[in-house]
């Protein structure tokens, strides 16, 4: 212990050499005259020169990144911004926004024979349907998938099935992206040109380099914003009762 | 361990921010070492040190949008690094062996390989010294411990150790006075024989 608490902060940086000029000049003529703080901070130096003698050395060879890999995300921006509960949430925000404002619109006169139908009593809605259950899935397993991570680390993940499902998904989409314009249904025709462009190009990636290139994909369903259109496409479909 | 550039943190830092796995991967071999002895002095056992390593890089890679770079990297890091440590010590209890059960197995775990084979004297006094240390480190506070750690294993100024820990300096420093007395009471006799006297 020194003489004086007010020492002993001064010890310390003495001890750890990092005293400064001025400060070093005022404890050394303390000391002279001071055998309990001489005696202290030898004290001090020898705890810790045993401490650093008895220090277990760092490891050399260290590998973190390859343990991590797996748990670390790619950040893609629009999704970090809402989240998979803040896309849903926007999404039935966006649907519970528009119906109200249909209803707020809806004038009061006799419906037509076609408004009265409902969209997705049609045969044409019903194979829209259809192909977002089989769309979907594939969609979201793409949009979530870690990209680096090595095929051999994605249990049951067979690559070549995988692009055959996507050439079929875009051969359906865009015989139905035809049927849907006819039917005059553009907004869904939309989506179906996008989803055929999305799959087009999960089909055509080098298999040698699936599913490394799956960002390009990634990009695509991001930039188009295609989960969260799936996602109020769903919402209708559930409140149209299909 | 090398000293790390700041200015080629922020490189990688901004790269990794936009998704470069390349990026992300340099910063973690740049800071691997320093991390994984940090908390080595923390938790004292190279495994769950190495397994802590892993769990604050995973936390500090997905939240790197939350560093706004008022410190350096490698002080948010090593925040993180601590935080990591005292909740797995809030988990599993302080994980140094208990008072005089440190085995000889435990220790060789604990220490590093010498590069030529040490004399039966000076291993002797090496064994017991570590075995000291090791006992003296349980009877520090989570908080002496942390700054003595970050002090002593990390070599951080008394600033920088109160940045990581977010305390005063003046703190730090009673701290560790704190921490060099209670640690002498077991080092104490390992000290040359002159300076004994």
């Amino acid at each position: 212990m020194s003489c004086h608490p007010r020492w002993a902060p001064l010890l310390l940086d003495a001890a750890y050499g990092e005293i400064g000029s001025e400060d070093a000049g005022k404890l050394e003529a303390h000391l002279q005259q001071c055998e309990v703080c001489t005696e202290e901070l030898e004290s001090l130096k020898t705890t810790l020169s045993l401490a650093n003698e008895a220090m277990p050395a760092p490891l050399e060879s260290l590998d973190i990144w390859s343990k991590i890999d797996h748990r670390v995300n790619t950040p893609r921006r629009w999704r970090l911004q809402l989240g998979p509960a803040g896309t849903a949430f926007a999404a039935a925000a966006l649907v519970v926004i528009g119906m109200g404002l249909g209803r707020l619109l809806q004038l009061p006169t006799e419906p037509t024979p076609d408004a009265a139908t409902p969209v997705f009593s049609s045969h044409v809605a019903m194979d829209y349907a259809q192909f977002l259950d089989r769309a979907t899935p594939v969609l979201l397993a793409v949009a979530n998938r870690d990209a680096d991570l090595p095929v051999t680390d994605l249990v049951g993940f067979d690559p070549s099935a995988e692009q055959r499902a996507a050439a079929n998904l875009a051969t359906s989409a865009q015989s139905l992206s035809i049927q849907l314009r006819d039917a005059g249904m553009q907004r869904e025709a939309r989506l179906a040109d996008n989803l055929a462009l999305v799959f087009m190009q999960m089909a055509n990636l080098p298999s040698d380099a699936y599913p490394a290139s799956l960002q390009l994909v990634q990009t695509t369903i991001d930039q188009q914003a295609l989960l969260f259109q799936l996602s109020v496409e769903e919402l209708r479909r559930s409140s149209n009762g299909v | 361990m090398d000293a790390v550039n700041h200015n080629d943190d922020e490189d990688l830092l901004s790269r990794a921010r936009d998704g470069d796995r390349r990026a992300m991967q340099a910063l973690v071999e740049r800071h691997q070492q320093k991390a994984h002895y940090l908390a080595l002095g923390l938790l004292g056992d190279r495994h769950e040190a190495e397994d802590a390593t892993q769990d604050a890089f995973v936390k500090a890679l997905n939240s790197l949008h939350k560093f706004r770079g008022d410190a350096k990297f490698s002080s948010w890091l090593h925040r993180i690094v601590v935080n990591t440590c005292r909740d797995r010590q809030r988990k599993r209890r302080w994980t140094w062996l208990p008072f005089g059960e440190a085995t000889e197995s435990h220790l060789r775990d604990q220490d590093v390989a010498m590069a030529t084979p040490p004399s039966p004297i000076s291993h002797t006094r090496e064994h017991g010294l570590k075995q000291a240390l090791h006992q003296a480190m349980q009877s520090l506070t989570q908080r002496e411990r942390q700054v003595f750690t970050l002090r002593q294993f990390q070599q951080l100024s008394v600033r920088e150790t109160a940045t990581v820990l977010g305390v005063a300096e003046g703190s730090v420093k009673a701290l560790l006075h704190r921490a060099l007395h209670k640690l002498r009471a077991d080092l104490g006799g390992f000290a040359p024989q002159e300076e004994n006297t």
